[in-house]
This record gives structure tokens, C-alpha cells and sequence, in this order.
């Protein structure tokens, strides 16, 4: 008896493995990186639906709930992917992120209540050397944050705790939740606006997080991308 | 720890309960911008369920050093809805004949709860019972939880004066803070996103005037001085005669504010017939020592001998300090 659940349970595995080897390696041989695509005309920010979206590839990205480093953070994130495109125009930069979130959380009205968000960071070195998490001393992260209710924050970090909003904010984002999904348009000039901030257009590696305010997600309670990806152009 | 230590002596026999404290602050800080439902300075009934509701089983602080996250952030109901009477003007002024009553954010409200809400209550039967009041701030601990529990180092103890702050630039309002302090003293302002708390009247202060709470305080109850200056009440009254204690001491914060405990045997409880046992406590000594912690029997005994020695004529420095007859008497900055 035992050895039947046995041999059954190995020929499982054995379909399942022969499923992930036609249908899902293939699938993750692809994603090489986020594929950015140029466009000449102008792309509004604003419009989640632009036609220019069809033809850029989807990037999905895995994500994972971030290491904790605070004793309230307990439980697991919310959200387990989330879907990248880029376009680029002459002038600026647009990062498209979808995720499936079962509720909507736009306002801070209790006092438990959190907004989603999500976040894309970038070294400033250009370098996968710096820590995913948040940078580390002398190699800074910048990280363009958008939250709920299309609050857009550009921002440096090096290392926990060290995450603070830029003297100048120049960062577009605007959000639409639909049908248990947040869709997020995020942009920049490709040129770096200060020195301290970052010029887009060669390829360089980012990362990404999401929070899930439903779920009490703030600060490092997030799911993340837990390594660097190459954002191609 | 702090260079400089600001310290506030509370003298819980001669509270009256008269929220002169609380409005002071009210007005001072915290009746606008997000902050109206929160009371910097709260005085609640003991034995009862403060403020906000059952603060005291909401965990925090550390024990044994190790720091204790505490328990979801109350919810707005347990702090007392910030209510107004919207329709006062329209019922009274314009005729409406509506009954007023309390709104909240436009629509009507049935408050649940609040500062003081079980006011008077205490425990006990008559005429057995018992309660007295406890004005409540920040601690300004020497071991803040808030701040320990802070991942964006936005909450720091200044040098100076050991006061206790949140820096609202760097403050993200993940409420860590809010949770983490066991006397749940630092709020959560849901309008600018931060957590906000008693600042100890930092700006009064280096004018050298006392915090609002102290100097309206009509029952002179609060003595405010530092506690490295031997010659100022809370040196004397905590150090030197040892009748002031930290509220909770096995929170392991290390508050700077202390309590003069209430006496608790006048009035003595009365027997079946009527009379009164003199000796006898009204207010339970162990409950006392639940908030108070261990040292409270040293403390009421060192009180009632002073006292004692008072009613004979003798002179008592001790019973002296906590007449407190005027503000230089009180307050020593």
C-alpha cells in the first residue's frame, strides 16, 4: 500500500517536473530582463490604457516577503508577482507595474489603516555589488515610490532605517485599481534631473517591492524582488 | 541616557480631577491638524480601564530587556471619537428644534468611549469603595520603548534635557512606536501620516517656563525640576526621600515622570456597624503595588510618618516640598 502512494506520488512529481520543463523554463529563459521599447511620439503618464503599452514585453518579476528586521513583522506579504513593462519616449522614461491586490487601500483614515505601494530602486554605482535591501553605507539606492492615493516620492537610502524623500521631487505616477488590481505608471526624465539622482537609458539593474496596506505592509513589511534585474534598452 | 534630565513630580493625594491639565494641553497642541482626538495629557480614574481602553494589557516595553512590540494600534473608538455638536448652532440659533447631538466627520455618533470615560467609578462597595485620579503624560523615559522600536531612527532623546521627541521629517508613520510604548503615549495622526506625542513643552521650557500641564494645574500637584539639581523637588522627593515612583516600573522604560502614591488608608475603611477601622486600608496595598511597583509600602510609610510628625507641630521638609505653596516652591528649572 505504501508503496503505491509512493509510486504515485513520484510519478506526480515526475509529470509535474516534465510540466515545469515544456511550459515554465521556457517561459523564465525569456526573461533575460525588462525589455525597454522606444517610442517617438509622447507617451501620457496618466493613461494606463496607451496602445504603446501592447507592444512592450512583460517582465514577471517574483517577489517574496523582504527579511524582517523588526519583531512586528511576522507574517508573510501579501503579493507573490508583479508585472514590469518600460517605454521610453525622446525625453522621458515610463515603468508600467501591475499585481493582483484583493483590497484597496487608498486612505489613511484608521489608525491601523496603511496604503498600498509599490516601489522601484536602482544603485546609483549601476552596479548588482550594492544590497538589494535598502543599499548599505557608501553605495546608495534611489528608489521611486508611488503610493495609493498617487502620492510619488523620489528618495535615497544607504542601508535600513536611512530611507529619505529627495530635497527635489520630480518623479510623475499616477494609479488605477480595477477589477482587484493596481495598475502603476511611474516616470522620469531618461537624463538624471540632479547630480545626486540617476540617468535612465543604458542598461542598469533594478528591483522592486510592493506593499499590501490591507495586509499592515509598511516599511520593510513587503514583498520584494529579492535580487537585481536587468532593465535593458 | 541624557546629559540633563527634566523631571515631573505628580501628587496623586491632592488630585481633584479637574482636567484643568488636560485642557491646557488640549489647547496648547492638540485640538487641530489631525490631532484632535488625542489627549497628550489624560487624567483617568483608577482602578479603571484609562485611556485609551485597557492601555495596560496592550503590551510593550521590554521585559527582560528584550523589546515587546505590543498589540495593534487601538482602534479610534478606544481613544473616544474627537466628536462635536455639529447641529448646535441650527438646533439653538436657527430653530431647527433638532436635538444636538454629537457628530463626528459630518454624521451623527454614539461615543463608546474616551478620556476618563469611567469617571469615579473605581471599585469596591459602599461605603467601602474607593478610586483616585491619575494624570497621565509621556515619561520622557530614560529607556524609551517608542524609540527603540522607531526602524527610521525618527524618535530621539535630546541631550539637553532628556526630552523625547518624534521628528516629524523623518517619521513614515509605521506606528512601531505606537505600539511599542506600554503607556500609549505616542498617537498616531492619521492626517499627516506621522505619530505625534507629549513634547514635554520643549518650547516653554527653553523660555524657562514649566510645561502647560504643571503651571495650570490648579491643585498644585506637579512639581517639574531636574533631577540632577539636589535642591529641586523631584531630586528630593524621588532621590532623597523616596515617595515618588515611576508609574509601572516592570515596563523596564525608566519614565521621568513620578507619582506620589495615594495614601490609602484615610478614609479607613468603616466596619457592618458603621465604624471606622482605623488602620486598615481603603485602597488595596496590592493594587498599589500593581501599578507602582514594590516600593510603594516604603514610600505611604515615609509619607504618613512625615505627616505625623507634622500634626505634632515638628517641622517636615518633606511635608513641606508637597504643599508646594507657590510656583518657585514647584517648579525649579
Amino acid at each position: 500500500m505504501k508503496k503505491t502512494i509512493f509510486k504515485i506520488t513520484l510519478l506526480n512529481v515526475l509529470l509535474l517536473a516534465g510540466v515545469a520543463v515544456v511550459f515554465l523554463v521556457p517561459a523564465f529563459a525569456a526573461q533575460k530582463g525588462i525589455k525597454v521599447i522606444k517610442v517617438d511620439e509622447v507617451v501620457n503618464w496618466t493613461n494606463i490604457d496607451e496602445p504603446v503599452w501592447a507592444n512592450a514585453p512583460v517582465y514577471e518579476a517574483s517577489l517574496n516577503t523582504a527579511p524582517p528586521f523588526h519583531p512586528d513583522t511576522t507574517s508573510a506579504a501579501a503579493v507573490v508577482a508583479l508585472k514590469v513593462q518600460a517605454v521610453q519616449d525622446k525625453k522621458n522614461i515610463y515603468i508600467k507595474l501591475n499585481w493582483q491586490d484583493r483590497s484597496n487601500n487608498t486612505q489613511i483614515k484608521g489608525l491601523n489603516d496603511f496604503k498600498d505601494a509599490v516601489a522601484v530602486q536602482f544603485p546609483i554605482s549601476r552596479s548588482k555589488t550594492t544590497n538589494p535591501f535598502m543599499g548599505e553605507k557608501g553605495k546608495r539606492v534611489n528608489i521611486w515610490r508611488w503610493a495609493a492615493g498617487n502620492v510619488v516620492e523620489n528618495l535615497f537610502a544607504e542601508g535600513f532605517g536611512t530611507l529619505t524623500p529627495s530635497d527635489t521631487q520630480y518623479l510623475k505616477g499616477s494609479g488605477v485599481y480595477h477589477d482587484g488590481s493596481w495598475t502603476v505608471i511611474l516616470s522620469r526624465s531618461l537624463s538624471a534631473p540632479t547630480a545626486k539622482d540617476i540617468s535612465v537609458g543604458k542598461t542598469m539593474p533594478v528591483s522592486f517591492a510592493v506593499w499590501e496596506g490591507g495586509n499592515g505592509e509598511r516599511d520593510g513589511f513587503k514583498a520584494a524582488s529579492i535580487v537585481w534585474i536587468d532593465m535593458m534598452f | 541616557m541624557s546629559k540633563r534630565q527634566l523631571s515631573q513630580v505628580i501628587d496623586l493625594n491632592k488630585c481633584i480631577g479637574c482636567h484643568t491639565c488636560t485642557i491646557s494641553c488640549k489647547k496648547l497642541w492638540t485640538d487641530r491638524n489631525g490631532r484632535e482626538y488625542m489627549y497628550w495629557n489624560n487624567v483617568e480614574t483608577k482602578p479603571g480601564k484609562g485611556y485609551p481602553k485597557d492601555w495596560e494589557k496592550r503590551g510593550g516595553g521590554f521585559k527582560k530587556g528584550v523589546l515587546q512590540a505590543g498589540d495593534e494600534v487601538a482602534p479610534l473608538e478606544d481613544y473616544g471619537l474627537p466628536w462635536e455638536y455639529d447641529n448646535m448652532k441650527a438646533s439653538l440659533m436657527e430653530g431647527t428644534g433638532e436635538q444636538v447631538l454629537p457628530h463626528h466627520e459630518g454624521k451623527k455618533v454614539w461615543p463608546t468611549w474616551g478620556p476618563n470615560w469611567d469617571e469615579d467609578q473605581g471599585e469596591g462597595m459602599f461605603p467601602n469603595s474607593y478610586y483616585f485620579y491619575l494624570p497621565r503624560i509621556c515619561n520622557h523615559c530614560s529607556k524609551p520603548a517608542c524609540l527603540a522600536a522607531c526602524t527610521r531612527k525618527a524618535i530621539y532623546k535630546r541631550e539637553e534635557d532628556g526630552i523625547v521627541l518624534v521628528d516629524q521629517k523623518r517619521c513614515r508613520g509605521y506606528r512601531y512606536c505606537v505600539r511599542a510604548c506600554p503607556y500609549k503615549k505616542t498617537y498616531f495622526n492619521s492626517t499627516t501620516n506621522t505619530s505625534e506625542k507629549c513634547i514635554f513643552c520643549y518650547p516653554r521650557i527653553e523660555k524657562g517656563e514649566v510645561q502647560g500641564c504643571a503651571k495650570m494645574c490648579t491643585g498644585r500637584i506637579r512639581h517639574v525640576s531636574w533631577m540632577d539639581d539636589k535642591d529641586g523637588p523631584a531630586y528630593k522627593l524621588v532621590k532623597k526621600w523616596k515617595v515618588a515612583l515611576p508609574l509601572h516600573p516592570e515596563f523596564e522604560t525608566e519614565p521621568n515622570v513620578f507619582y506620589i502614591p495615594p495614601i490609602n488608608t484615610t478614609p479607613p475603611p468603616l466596619d457592618s456597624d458603621g465604624k471606622l477601622m482605623e488602620g486598615k486600608d481603603r485602597i488595596p496595598l496590592s493594587y498599589l503595588e500593581s501599578l507602582f511597583g514594590p516600593k510603594v509600602k516604603g514610600a505611604l510609610d515615609v509619607l504618613s510618618g512625615e505627616m505625623e510628625k507634622r500634626k505634632k507641630g515638628q517641622p517636615s521638609e518633606l511635608t513641606e516640598i508637597l504643599i508646594g505653596y507657590t510656583n518657585k516652591d514647584r517648579f525649579k528649572l
